[in-house]
């Protein structure tokens, strides 16, 4: 059996890169595939944020009925919603950053959205506090 | 003659196993998966209650997110076979057309509620 030299591991072939693959990240060096799987599960975990403001945003309008009048509860809910797509579109960049930083070994991007989404929670929360707590005084 | 050992000094022969990763970092991405599989149901479900507010575009929404669901555990156990090879090989090809999809679909989920919490308020203030 000859060995190849472009592929020290001759009983796995070359990996199949797919189009957007070599289109997004041509650039650097494969990482250890463990950071590449730690990175999409990273990616998984803030898409999960997102999709927990979007259900969040969804059961305040359907459900919130009562407790909250349209002209405060539509622009909650619509806060989240959007909060929501903000957060799903910052997931997909700063995968890419990621993945690109490892591929270069250079320092990995910070996450400033972060206390973005922090802010968001903090904010939903008050509201919906502060008019929980002025409808029983009353 | 010796089992033959990966990297990390493990046998990777052992029948059964598609990788020794001790970190198992393929089981973990296939549940992570998983787990974003089950909040877009959730999320599926949680549209269903617009239907009474906002009609049938609703039910759109939420067959939008189910598809989504459906497509991230479909290419679940694809996708774990070939991680469990790029861990074997030290060398696997990021998933960017998965996260690209999930993304997109996410992204337009939130902008379409977004835009039928809007039309829905105009509707309701226009007489």
């Amino acid at each position: 059996m000859s060995t190849d030299v472009r592929n020290p591991r001759p009983d796995t072939p070359h990996r199949v890169r797919g189009r957007l693959e070599s289109l997004v990240l041509n650039h650097g060096d494969e990482p250890d595939p463990r950071f590449t799987l730690a990175n999409e599960r990273t990616f998984l975990a803030w898409i999960r944020t997102s999709l927990a403001f979007l259900a969040a945003g969804i059961a305040i309008e359907a459900f919130a009925d009562e407790l909250l009048s349209a002209p405060l509860r539509t622009p909650v809910a619509g806060g989240l919603l959007s909060g929501a797509a903000l957060i799903a579109a910052l997931a997909g960049i700063r995968w890419l950053r990621v993945e690109r930083a490892m591929r270069h070994k250079a320092p990995l991007p910070l996450a400033p959205f972060a206390p973005i989404v922090a802010a968001i929670g903090i904010l939903g929360t008050s509201i919906l506090l502060f008019t929980l707590m002025s409808q029983t005084g009353t | 003659m010796p089992p033959a050992t990966g990297p990390n000094g493990l046998r990777v022969d052992a029948p059964g196993s598609l990788h020794q990763d001790p970190g198992l970092q393929p089981e973990r991405t296939a549940l992570a998966w998983n787990r974003t599989a089950l909040v877009l149901i959730i999320t599926a479900l949680m549209f269903l209650r617009w239907i009474p507010l906002f009609g049938p575009v609703a039910s759109f929404l939420s067959a939008g997110a189910v598809a989504v669901a459906l497509g991230a555990s479909i290419g679940r156990s694809r996708r774990y076979r070939r991680q469990s090879a790029g861990i074997r090989s030290e060398s696997l090809a990021p998933a960017a057309s998965g996260v690209a999809w999930v993304t997109a679909a996410v992204f337009v989920l939130g902008c379409a509620g977004a835009v039928q919490l809007s039309l829905g308020a105009i509707s309701q203030f226009t007489p």
